[in-house]
């Protein structure tokens, strides 16, 4: 009983992250499309997403800004919608282990898949997120929360693999 | 799998049926295939215990070691 609430919360908060992040993300393609169409405060809108939104550290700076070159805008909001939408897949995934789990298919191959695909995400995630950018700056900076949750999906896979080999074993002892 | 479990002769011997023998040591007719087809992994002292007690054998009469020649 105490699991089941356990899990459904977990699920429940996750489905609301993942709506806000839709909708950062909605936003922040609404500010591009914006920019695109007429003289839009482009800088000062994604500094604001971006403090709210990912709460970015400016990391190890390289270089200053004299100028703010629109070009660099665009990228910073190709990253930060890269970024969201790695973090919508991860928890996507996140979803699915839960569900399996309440579906008593614990050590399941889709179980296993899903930690898999979590540990590449975040991997992928670390890097992209290696490079500081805002409007003003340009930096280097470790994001190893990311890092720690690829080596936990790295470890929970083997663990669940191994879950599953002895699931295997047991439904094939009579 | 080397270790083979002859559960269809002792079966024949004794004229029982497999369902029969599944209702008698309480598993289902699926996992006494399992056991009879050689895809168990493991079988339990318990249910050994019970598949001798149904069929009057001894345990050796049930399992044999043939070794795979590759």
């Amino acid at each position: 009983m105490k699991k089941n609430i356990i899990l459904s919360v977990c699920l429940f908060t996750m489905q609301i992250l993942r709506i806000l992040i839709s909708l950062f993300a909605a936003i922040l393609v609404l500010i591009f499309v914006g920019s695109l169409v007429n003289d839009f405060p482009l800088q000062e809108n994604l500094l604001e997403i971006q403090s709210l939104v990912l709460n970015d550290s400016s990391g190890l700076q390289l270089h200053e800004l004299q100028t703010t070159n629109k070009w660099l805008l665009y990228v910073i909001i190709f990253q930060n919608l890269l970024t969201l939408t790695l973090l919508f897949s991860i928890l996507g995934y996140g979803i699915g282990i839960i569900r399996n789990i309440q579906r008593n298919k614990t050590f399941s191959k889709p179980t296993i898949n899903a930690f898999d695909k979590v540990s590449q995400l975040a991997i992928i995630l670390f890097f992209v997120k290696f490079i500081k950018l805002s409007p003003i700056k340009v930096g280097i900076g470790f994001e190893f929360s990311y890092l720690f949750l690829a080596f936990g999906a790295i470890i929970l896979t083997q663990v669940f693999k191994e879950g599953h080999r002895l699931l295997k074993e047991n439904e094939l002892t009579v | 799998m080397p270790i083979i479990v002859n559960v269809d002769v002792m079966l024949a011997k004794r004229k029982m049926q497999s369902k029969e023998l599944a209702d008698k040591i309480g598993v289902t007719v699926a996992n006494l295939s399992i056991l009879k087809t050689g895809k168990a992994k493991a079988i339990r002292f318990s249910t050994l215990e019970a598949i001798c007690k149904a069929l009057d054998c001894q345990p050796g009469d049930l399992l044999e070691y043939r070794e795979i020649s590759e």
